[in-house]
């Protein structure tokens, strides 16, 4: 068995609420994500795109933020017990310019411990420009406030907005 | 020949101080790969409201003034910080017996270029420990590089030290991986 193995690659023929992979194994000790992605939206700033994990796509709000930012010429941080975030992405207003992004999910099938995962988002010469390193716990799913479930489902979206025609990503499982 | 291998795995089942990938001149981690790839998902068996920060020992060398680092962090909305500091526990972070049950701080390090002998190592981390709280001081997000200067002896043994007398907990994992070049 090969040590990384990509476990499933979606490139969008047409603009949608979400990039989606279901019944992932849990065979892997870490899973990483690679993703080039563009929000439809028009207007003069950026999306903040969002990590739901097993379907939890309904609510944003049990998710943890923690985030250094690089944002123009500024740095800053910033942190949130409720909500979380990847981090800006580019939009469609230059047609031809995607936001980079990889997510790693460490120990994510392990039913004893949260799933941390962090973030690394880059939107160069969006309307908004930024770098951001963010970390983030899933700290609530419908059962509970403490919740240690294994990771079998993700979904990259923009909330109020969709992702665009062109934007794609790749879910690699890393064994252990 | 694969480009990664996996090295070894430890899953803490038990407390324990440290966790060892080879040793030192007697028994060396393979020198055979272009980089080392560390991953870790670590807590600390200690108490304490702000994130742990443990060792990660190169070559049984414990002498802090051979770890230089340079390091960009936040544990606070609103502040960044960059600073540059000698030490060996200036890279990684564990959650406490305080934070949040079940969450586990994370970390991943590249050691590039590890086994030449002709300069000193260089090392990028990148570690979090995330909490289910945003007040100050009760998380931390961390960038840094290392540079080990003792000598430019290859890395043959990597030790990763929970700190203080105290213990990782069960259910923290430890994966070492080694990457190839052409």
């Amino acid at each position: 068995m090969a040590v990384i193995e990509a476990i499933q690659t979606t490139y969008l023929e047409a603009d949608a609420s979400y990039i989606v992979w279901t019944s992932i194994p849990d065979t892997y000790e870490h899973l990483e994500i690679r993703a080039s992605i563009q929000t439809n939206t028009s207007s003069t700033s950026t999306g903040t795109s969002i990590l739901y994990l097993n379907n939890d796509a309904t609510n944003g709000n049990y998710y943890t933020r923690h985030q250094l930012k690089a944002q123009n010429t500024s740095a800053t941080a910033n942190a949130s017990e409720t909500h979380q975030q990847t981090g800006y992405l580019n939009s469609k207003v230059v047609q031809q310019s995607y936001a980079a992004l990889h997510i790693v999910l460490y120990d994510y099938a392990n039913t004893n411990k949260m799933t941390t995962f962090t973030m690394t988002q880059g939107a160069p010469e969006a309307l908004t420009p930024s770098l951001t390193f963010t970390s983030s716990i899933w700290w609530r799913d419908s059962g509970g406030y403490t919740n240690t479930d294994a990771i079998d489902q993700i979904n990259i979206g923009v909330p109020g907005s969709q992702l665009t025609r062109g934007s794609s990503a790749t879910l690699y499982g890393i064994t252990g | 020949m694969a480009v990664w291998t996996h090295i070894d795995h430890t899953s803490v089942s038990l407390p324990a101080t440290t966790v060892q990938f080879g040793t030192h001149g007697s028994a060396p981690i393979s020198q055979s790969y272009d980089h080392l790839y560390l991953v870790m998902s670590g807590r600390w068996s200690n108490s304490g409201s702000e994130p742990h920060r443990h060792d990660v020992v190169y070559n049984a060398n414990t002498t802090d003034a051979d770890y230089s680092n340079t390091y960009l962090v936040t544990t606070r909305s609103g502040l960044v910080q960059a600073d540059r500091n000698d030490g060996r526990d200036l890279a990684a972070y564990l959650t406490t017996s305080d934070f949040e049950a079940d969450v586990f701080a994370a970390t991943s390090i590249w050691i590039p270029h590890y086994s030449n002998t002709a300069n000193y190592k260089q090392m990028f981390s990148q570690s979090v420990c995330p909490n289910k709280s945003d007040s100050n001081d009760e998380w931390a997000v961390r960038l840094t590089a290392t540079m080990f200067h003792e000598n430019t002896d290859a890395i043959d043994e990597i030790r990763v030290v929970a700190g203080g007398g105290h213990n990782f907990v069960a259910n923290s994992t430890f994966d070492l991986y080694g990457i190839t070049g052409a």
